[in-house]
């Protein structure tokens, strides 16, 4: 499920931050990890003379995007922090293979992110620890809270990394609900008057009765209900629903009860069965895109681009930033074909959960490490300290000052349409922007508590980069944002998210050979079920395959992983 | 004046015309057909390619992209164009696909020249050592291990080096020069020539047809290479390939593609990973399909006939 890996680390970069306090409640949000006590306001002086030179690989397979070494801003920072750091990315290779070599011939960059073969480099001694260098450095150290520390240091035994996103100053200010929902597009909304829409069945609904009312696009091309992609490791798409539907937030592999503290298997309750009957019906009646079981992510992408798609389940990252482009190229928008996410259950009175606050998923399993060869460990440190500081994050995520933003009589950072097209145009951003994207950054607000750490939380910027057919969704529905449409969520605990540990499972271990069996059974049944002539039947099919693959191993496993992680918490309050 | 000596010629070409028989212009009719239907298939990759590369990419996800741009832009180009390194990984690519060629071709054909001679002690066991390399290697890390040891890594020459000679290209050689007539070496003797003047006098200029082939074949690989740019010189930026660059281009697309950080891109001058693709193929097609026609002229076999008459 290394898959499952990389869908959280896309999560995690575009989202670009998370990470509240744990159990943090809303009422004290400014303790310690968001105290504005000053933090990341000082950045070192000025250093005259030596511009000290690093060099960073990150092997992940979210390779971001260069930077060149002359940009304006990365001139800027170079002379705040008195350092500079060349970024490589992985290419072409898995995490390992690329680890692998550089640990054959035992030479390193100064900074490196291992991603899924982090553990290699601390086997091969490469990394440096860092558990008593991190109080020296008041940015870094405030990044997470002491038991966030304790969680990071308890994977290896020592601190050898800085996970990069998952903490923020201030309160969170998510605007972008950027996991996964049911999706429908604002035209459908806005033809049935917007109604409350808040259960599964109200939601196919009102999909087949725009379907039959509008069977083609304005320019002649066929609607389609609703599409899933079932694409290798995006198969979320089709499977997780029930969790949701229930209630329940993402705990990825399995649902928690919040008060047993007991796992529950979701691919057995009651909601599955109905929520995959359901399918089923829509299927017979044509609303299900015949093509769902057989496309790939691309051809998906293709479909949605057209804007002939009424309605999925799909996680915000995975399509919103190629058919977004796509349907503001073409000018769709003004057919409503914009998406937007809407909060539904399995019956009323249950109250979804598909939105957690920012900041409750923590990534403690990889982040920036500081290798053996290194010259300088605490040069590096202090560079890796100035970069959260606050004149760098702005630099890093708004840009220069009147040329990338602008500054209102009220204080707030804005950006005027031109600039708002310049930082989004690749060649303007690799030319004149320097985000360090996995270096360790910080989200949430600036300590001004004015102004947000990242353009696209600011509340008057967010809103100039919205379509109208979003605009009036949100206005019909009071929303101020994607997320308002959901509501927020607290984390349910600090065992949060479950996912943490599946993903790190192998065929190799008995829960892993029954997480991995369980899988390939969904990938192949599923299908079938949707599909059945005799729903009952095949059900019952199913469910024979799936207990031949021994759940409860996992279930076991993760029951024990789930009780380690309460306790572990309650130690390191 | 004109048109009457048209019609006139014409009229001549249709008498001089030989008989065909209704089987022969059925065989006609229906070659022509099939080889215009080769070329078809083996054009239209390219030119979508191309029409793809000088379409927008957001729109180009659309689909529906066949011989001809929907809408017009060259943002795509722009992109690659504008890439870090580029020029560098240009220089390199050039730098070694020269230097890697000419130093190649000479080294293989050495080689060839050596395992086809009959009197040649080894020649079975020589063949069969170079076999054995086609099938087995030593796996990445232990090649990666070595060229370290023997201080390739981080360099230019790691380039060059270990590609000096491969098994496939040398037996094509070979066999070329096996079929070339014994008594050419045999007369050569007799005047009193040495190896290394009947290799270059003799042999050599006859082997020009196998040696342009070769010659392409090596010219591309060096051209299309990133992954030893990547292995070795990873973090050495004055060592980049233009085909590393792209690659780590089509890398960054693929994953700005993937989660945008505003509510709604603001913007429609994105660039995807089939649009990146697209340019970039186009882009680095252009030096190989430049170079072609100046070889082709050597593919042409019978440059020994009447060399010998046996």
């Amino acid at each position: 499920m290394k898959s499952a890996k990389r869908a959280l680390a896309i999560a995690l970069c575009a989202a670009l931050m998370a990470g509240a306090c744990v159990g943090c409640k809303k009422s004290d949000s400014t303790s310690s990890a968001g105290g504005n006590t000053g933090a990341g306001t000082t950045a070192s002086s000025k250093k005259s003379g030596e511009l000290k030179k690093f060099k960073a690989f990150f092997a992940e397979p979210l390779a971001g995007a260069e930077t060149k070494e002359d940009s304006a801003a990365k001139l800027k920072l170079n002379e705040l922090t008195g350092a500079t750091s060349t970024e490589t990315w992985l290419t072409g290779q898995a995490a390992e293979e690329a680890v692998g070599t550089l640990i054959a011939g035992n030479d390193y960059p100064d900074f490196i992110e291992g991603s899924d073969a982090t553990s290699q480099l601390i086997q091969a001694g490469a990394l440096i620890e860092l558990d008593d260098k991190i109080d020296k450095y008041p940015n870094i150290k405030d990044k997470f809270t002491k038991l966030q520390w304790a969680q990071i240091k308890q994977v290896h035994g020592h601190i050898y990394y800085i996970p990069q996103f998952s903490s923020f100053r201030g309160k969170p200010n998510e605007t972008v609900h950027n996991d996964e929902a049911f999706w429908i597009q604002c035209r459908v909304l806005k033809w049935a008057n917007y109604p409350k829409i808040t259960t599964m069945d109200q939601y196919f609904d009102l999909i087949e009765r725009y379907l039959k009312a509008n069977p083609k696009m304005k320019n002649g091309t066929p609607n389609i209900g609703y599409t899933i992609l079932c694409d290798d490791w995006r198969y979320f798409c089709l499977e997780n629903a029930p969790e949701f539907l229930d209630g329940y937030p993402n705990d990825g592999s399995v649902i928690v009860d919040p008060k047993e503290k007991k796992i529950i298997d979701y691919n057995t309750t009651p909601t599955a069965k109905l929520y995959f009957k359901k399918l089923n019906e829509e299927y017979h009646k044509g609303i299900i895109d015949p093509e769902s079981f057989t496309q790939k992510y691309d051809q998906y992408i293709s479909k949605l681009s057209t804007g002939r798609v009424l309605g999925m389940i799909d996680q915000w990252w995975d399509f919103s930033g190629s058919v977004n482009a796509s349907i503001k190229t073409q000018k769709l928008y003004e057919e409503g074909c914009d998406y937007v996410p809407l909060p539904i259950t399995i019956r009323d009175g249950v109250k979804n959960q598909w939105h957690t606050k920012d900041g409750s998923v923590l990534n403690v399993s990889s982040g920036l490490a500081i290798t053996k060869d290194c010259k300088d460990v605490d040069g590096a440190l202090q560079f890796v300290n100035d970069l959260l500081s606050d004149e760098a994050i702005i630099l890093r995520n708004w840009g220069i000052k009147d040329k990338d933003y602008y500054v209102d009589e009220n204080g707030l950072f804005n950006r005027t349409d031109e600039q708002i097209a310049n930082c989004s145009n690749q060649d303007y951003a690799a030319a004149n922007l320097c985000p360090y994207s996995w270096f360790p950054t910080v989200g949430g607000m600036l300590s001004d508590g004015k102004n947000a750490a990242l353009p696209d939380r600011q509340p008057a910027l967010f809103e100039k980069t919205l379509n109208d057919d979003v605009k009036e969704v949100f206005k019909a529905y009071g929303a101020k944002n994607y997320c308002d449409m959901l509501g927020y969520n607290d984390k349910p605990g600090d065992w949060y998210p479950m996912y943490t540990y599946s993903n790190t499972l192998n065929s190799s271990t008995k829960e892993g050979l029954a997480w991995t069996k369980m899988g390939e059974i969904k990938h192949k049944d599923l299908p079938k079920v949707v599909m059945a002539k005799d729903f009952e039947t095949e059900w019952n099919n199913y469910m024979k395959d799936y207990n031949n693959c021994k759940p409860q191993d996992f279930l076991d496993a993760m029951q024990k992983e789930l009780d380690n992680r309460i306790k572990f918490a309650e130690e390191n309050k | 004046m004109a048109e009457k000596t048209l019609a006139a010629a014409a009229e001549t070409r249709s008498k001089s015309k030989i008989k065909q028989s209704p089987a022969d212009r059925a065989f006609v009719i229906c070659n022509t057909i099939f080889l215009t239907l080769v070329v078809a298939l083996t054009l239209y990759p390219i030119l979508n390619q191309l029409a793809i590369s000088f379409n927008n990419a957001a729109d180009a996800l659309r689909g529906g992209i066949y011989l001809w741009p929907r809408m017009w832009s060259t943002a795509n180009y722009k992109a690659v164009l504008n890439k870090q390194n580029l020029v560098t990984g240009l220089w390199v690519s050039v730098e070694r696909t020269v230097l890697g060629t000419v130093l190649g071709l000479f080294v293989t054909a050495l080689l060839a020249f050596i395992c086809s001679r009959p009197k040649y002690l080894w020649k079975k066991q020589m063949n069969l050592f170079w076999v054995i390399t086609m099938y087995v290697n030593g796996g990445l890390i232990p090649v990666f291990l070595l060229y370290r040891d023997l201080g390739l890594t981080s360099s230019f020459w790691v380039y060059i080096v270990p590609g000096l000679t491969g098994a496939f290209n040398m037996m094509v050689i070979r066999s070329y020069m096996e079929n070339l007539p014994a008594s050419l070496e045999e007369s050569a003797q007799l005047d009193g020539a040495g190896y290394m003047t009947i290799f270059f006098k003799i042999i050599l200029p006859l082997c020009t047809p196998v040696l342009a082939t070769v010659a392409l074949f090596i010219a591309v690989a060096h051209w299309n290479s990133w992954f030893d740019a990547m292995l070795y010189n990873r973090m050495n930026d004055e060592y980049t390939t233009l085909q590393y660059e792209l690659m780590k281009l089509l890398s960054a697309a693929t994953t700005a593609s993937a989660g945008g950080s505003y509510g709604q891109k603001q913007t429609s001058n994105m660039i995807t990973p089939a649009s990146i693709r697209a340019a970039g193929s186009i882009l680095t097609m252009l030096p190989i399909v430049c170079l072609y026609p100046f070889l082709q002229r050597y593919f042409i076999t019978g440059m020994t006939l009447g060399a010998v008459k046996e």
